[in-house]
């Protein structure tokens, strides 16, 4: 008989990533500088690395911070006292 | 012409998607409202990404780069990249977690059994019911004046009033015929599916439209450098506190009652996995080539060399005067749909909530649920869904153009409601007189700032900036004061509700 899986230890460091993110959000650097890099205006290329930079983050909570009893915790009750 | 020929055969193709999708409905009420909670990770992330986006994405994002700049990239959608995927995992998976144990179909419902009150529910009902109403009829309103746009003197001999232009009001009467059809006929899960189509097709023609609007200045560096100097940079166009306050309004998200159906349809938690990685990267796709039209659109010039806008030119027409003047009829076409079709995705799904909510919260709720069979409760949602929209639709004909900035603070409202779901799943000491008062205390001052913004200006949120922040800030801090100030100050929850919801005494979930 297979042991149950242990829960893999989470890391709750990633979440200062976002909490970072929160921060680099204001970009002061670039605020009223008329430069283009690539087509673009600077202050919209930096959104762009931005919004990708959070995709990315999202997927390192995922992968390091997953809450898998999540899924144990609504299995367990199979819509118990369902209105 | 071919505009109205393209727009009509993208609606009898919608049609057709929420038949097909119709044929999968397994005829029980869970399946009408939360798709039997077994939709996957492709049409979960459609689906909440077509109901997360309005047509602000694409008429009202380039309209506001054409006026205020990249701005407004960072205002919305920058903050939306990072808030609203927050809220999916902060908030959005407990609640479907909590629904799939305990059987929550409504916000309501969650809200009364978390708080075991009655009178919650009461209380938040008609505040959620009155956000609702303004934003389902700025998308009927929406849809109308789109059409009426692009459609001017197409129909001369039958629309002589409009010069030619197919009137809004049978629009909005067509649009809203389309969703409800759908959605009658498969509830949820035709929203969802129709959601996910609509999705691809906003998202495409938004970047076919960019690529030839491109092509045709001479490509994005070339355009971009046309461009004003004022609309490059955020300097002169946002207030740097208020550019930071922004970051309250996508926790809206958090408390959309439509948003909270979508996500009890999800089969499992890591059904969210892909919502949570790909949402800000389909924000990006949809939103910067809308950014860098509206931009292009300030120096942007007529075959003739003359300047194609000016400054008396209405930031809302500025995405349809680029298409017509650098694309063909056949795209401009396929952009009104695409219009469309971010309109309608949150339609639809706004519509089956509301059906939901006034059957599960108000009739099934009173009458009590033994008294119905399961097939009865969905021709009670349908019956629903039926008046509300026919009830939209006649407002909408009636409605003053002061329901634009009102539907804007309606945002406001929502996310300033973030602390009454954030405190039910995180604050084991949150009560049901906390929330009461939450919900007052928003209402109270949300009407406050509201009714100051019609006296001083033209009854937007910018127009009553506190000391150059976003009225939502305070609207938030005083529901959040309240909540946390009456809840210190009554009974705690009981033992049995806390263990609930917070089993082991934590919250779920970490």
């Amino acid at each position: 008989m297979n042991a149950p899986a242990r829960p893999k230890r989470r890391h709750y460091w990633v979440y200062g990533l976002l909490v970072i993110l929160f921060v680099l959000h204001h970009d002061f650097m670039f605020w009223d500088l008329a430069v283009n890099v690539a087509g673009l205006p600077i202050g919209l290329a930096y959104d762009m690395v931005y919004t990708v930079i959070c995709a990315c983050t999202w997927g390192l909570v995922i992968l390091l911070c997953w809450p898998s009893e999540l899924e144990t915790f609504a299995d367990a009750g199979d819509e118990e006292g369902a209105p | 012409m071919t505009e109205l020929w393209v727009i009509l055969i993208y609606l009898s193709l919608l049609v057709g998607v929420g038949i097909i999708s119709a044929q999968f409905f397994r005829g029980t009420s869970r399946d009408f409202f939360v798709v039997s909670r077994s939709i996957g990770p492709v049409l979960l992330l459609m689906s909440v990404f077509g109901t997360t986006m309005t047509a602000f994405a694409m008429v009202g994002s380039s309209g506001q780069a054409f006026r205020d700049g990249i701005a407004v990239y960072g205002k919305v959608a920058g903050w939306s990249a990072l808030i609203h995927s927050a809220v999916f995992f902060f908030i959005g998976m407990k609640l479907w977690a909590f629904g799939k144990r305990y059987g929550h179909i409504t916000q309501i419902q969650f809200f009364r059994a978390r708080f075991e009150s009655e009178s919650v529910g009461y209380v938040l009902f008609p505040v959620l019911v009155g956000l609702v109403i303004p934003y389902l009829l700025i998308g009927l309103l929406g849809a109308g004046a789109t059409v009426q746009g692009v459609t001017a003197g197409a129909l001369p001999d039958l629309f002589p009033d409009t010069g030619g232009a197919v009137p809004a009001w049978l629009t909005s009467g067509v649009v809203a015929m389309v969703v409800m059809s759908y959605v009658f006929a498969g509830g949820m899960r035709s929203a969802a599916w129709a959601n996910a189509f609509q999705t691809m097709i906003f998202m495409v023609m938004g970047f076919i439209a960019f690529w030839m609007i491109s092509t045709s200045l001479g490509g994005a560096e070339q355009a971009t450098a046309m461009a004003e100097d004022n609309v490059v940079m955020r300097e002169g166009n946002v207030g740097q506190l208020e550019y930071f306050t922004y970051f309250f309004i996508p926790l809206s998200v958090g408390m959309f009652p439509h948003l909270f159906q979508h996500w009890l349809t999800a089969k499992s938690a890591k059904t969210f996995r892909l919502t949570l990685v790909a949402h800000p990267v389909f924000i990006m796709i949809t939103w910067i080539p809308c950014i860098l039209i509206g931009i292009w659109a300030t120096g942007a010039m007529t075959p003739d060399g003359l300047p194609l806008t000016s400054a008396e030119t209405r930031p809302n027409t500025v995405l349809g005067i680029m298409v017509e003047n650098f694309t063909t009829p056949v795209l401009a076409g396929l952009v009104t749909a695409g219009v469309l079709a971010a309109i309608m995705s949150s339609l639809d799904s706004q519509f089956v909530a509301m059906g939901t909510m006034f059957t599960q919260d108000v009739v099934v709720r009173a009458v009590g649920e033994d008294r119905f069979s399961d097939r009865q409760i969905i021709w009670l949602a349908r019956g629903f869904i039926i008046g509300i929209v026919v009830l939209t639709w006649l407002i909408s004909l009636v409605a003053p153009r002061a329901i634009f900035p009102l539907a804007i603070w309606c945002f406001s409202g929502f996310a300033a409601l973030f602390p009454l779901v954030f405190a039910a799943v995180y604050w084991k000491r949150a009560t049901a007189a906390g929330v009461v008062a939450g919900v007052i205390a928003m209402a109270a001052t949300w009407i406050g700032f509201f009714t100051a913004s019609n006296i001083v200006g033209t009854g937007t949120p910018g127009d009553v900036l506190l000391w150059g922040i976003n009225p939502v800030f305070y609207i938030f801090g005083a529901c959040a004061v309240a909540l946390v100030v009456v809840s210190l100050s009554t009974r705690p929850p009981s033992a049995e509700t806390v263990e609930k919801y917070f089993p082991g005494g934590r919250a779920i979930g970490g």
